[in-house]
């Protein structure tokens, strides 16, 4: 997008604590969007490869100790997702 | 329907060539205008008939019948709405309603606003924050309640787990008839936001800069640009997402019918998820089509004042 007008000025950034505020509202932006935005759809496709018992014992851990990979064949062949 | 039938007549008019040709041959030439847009009007209408109208006036024939919808069914003139109403969960279930809609606009009306007006101003990478913004919306709404289930579990769920590494909970989101409902809220201003917030961008790019340089030159700060620039400007977008948050929120289903299937104690049960209740638990067919009309004329007082509203602003 081209430089838009908006209701911060091009003269309202060059006082620094306008830009400060600026950059540092649009970062925290930037994190909530991700956790929100990211984090819900990462934590999908880690619970699809996680072994239940890993879920229950450590339900914060990022990734699981030994991935599951057989679940995606299970629900391909055995729900019938891909007739 | 009238403007379609007259448009192709008035076609066949104006591609007159000879403008002092019989009048004859101009009728004639405009009853055949007539009877190809027929021709092409009418499978349409059969489809639209059979699979939009008919069903519409089958449900208000049904909420004056009692039927199973194998026998044949008896007429009961007002049984149904009457037994509707003696029913205390409706009034349960309207007020569990209403509580969804005034929850869903306090949290989810200011959200997607604030974010859209933060996104405006971002100069680089503004595209990462719109594609950001828009993901929980492709997510289909059912994984993506089952999803928020999984996070809401109180034993090894991701809130009161996390909740818990800094000493607070666990909290039994889903489980408890206080705050069941605004956990259903939680993840649909969440699955809900990401339209809005590209509506609203879309309304914010339309804002003439001068408007901004003006209330600059005056004097006005950021604050006061906001207010007195951005909002106004944006006020018949505003008002347009509101009304069309009441129209889908006020048919709640998807969320109480997944999350908790209306309880616990029915403290998430909604108007649409009773109607599926008297329906496909009790077989009532006739009271869940009673109490259908009924909604119908709520959501039709809604949409009336949404399309007046529309008409006058588009207008101006």
């Amino acid at each position: 997008m081209t430089a838009l007008t908006t209701f911060v000025s091009a003269h309202d950034r060059r006082r620094p604590g306008v830009r400060a505020a600026v950059r540092s509202v649009h970062v925290l932006t930037l994190l909530v969007l991700l956790l929100i935005g990211v984090g819900p759809l990462y934590w999908m496709v880690k619970g699809a490869v996680t072994p239940p018992s890993e879920l229950t014992t450590h339900p914060l851990a990022l990734w699981p100790d030994r991935p599951l990979t057989g679940n995606f064949a299970t629900a391909y062949h055995d729900l019938g997702v891909g007739r | 329907m009238s403007l379609l039938t007259t448009e192709p007549t008035r076609a066949a008019a104006v591609s007159k060539e000879s403008p002092a040709g019989p009048a004859r041959r101009r009728r004639g030439r405009a009853v055949r205008g007539q009877l190809t847009a027929w021709a092409f009007l009418v499978p349409a209408l059969l489809v639209f008939g059979f699979f939009a109208r008919w069903p519409i006036l089958r449900g208000l024939l049904i909420s004056f019948q009692r039927t199973n919808l194998t026998d044949p069914p008896t007429w009961v003139g007002l049984d149904n709405f009457r037994s509707l109403f003696a029913d205390p969960l409706l009034a349960t279930a309207v007020g569990n309603t209403l509580l969804f809609v005034a929850l869903a606009v306090l949290i989810g009306f200011p959200a997607p606003l604030l974010l859209a007006a933060v996104i405006s101003t971002v100069r680089r990478g503004a595209g990462v924050y719109r594609f950001l913004v828009y993901l929980p919306v492709v997510i289909p709404p059912v994984v993506a309640i089952l999803l928020w289930k999984w996070f809401y579990d109180p034993g090894s769920g991701l809130f009161n787990s996390a909740l818990g590494l800094v000493g607070l909970g666990p909290y039994s989101w889903l489980e408890s008839s206080g705050s069941a409902m605004l956990s259903l809220v939680l993840e649909a201003t969440w699955a809900g936001m990401g339209g809005a917030v590209l509506i609203y961008l879309a309304a914010m790019v339309g804002i003439p800069g001068e408007l901004y340089e003006a209330a600059e030159v005056d004097g006005a700060g950021v604050r006061r640009r906001v207010w007195h620039v951005l909002l106004p400007q944006l006020r018949s977008v505003i008002g347009l997402l509101l009304l069309v948050q009441l129209l889908n929120t006020v048919q709640v289903f998807t969320e109480p019918y997944v999350f908790t299937g209306g309880g616990p104690e029915n403290a998430t049960l909604t108007v649409l998820l009773l109607i599926f209740r008297y329906a496909f638990q009790d077989g009532a067919y006739g009271q869940a089509a009673a109490l259908s009309c009924l909604m119908v004329i709520v959501l039709a007082l809604l949409s009336a004042v949404y399309l007046r509203v529309t008409r006058t602003w588009s207008s101006s």
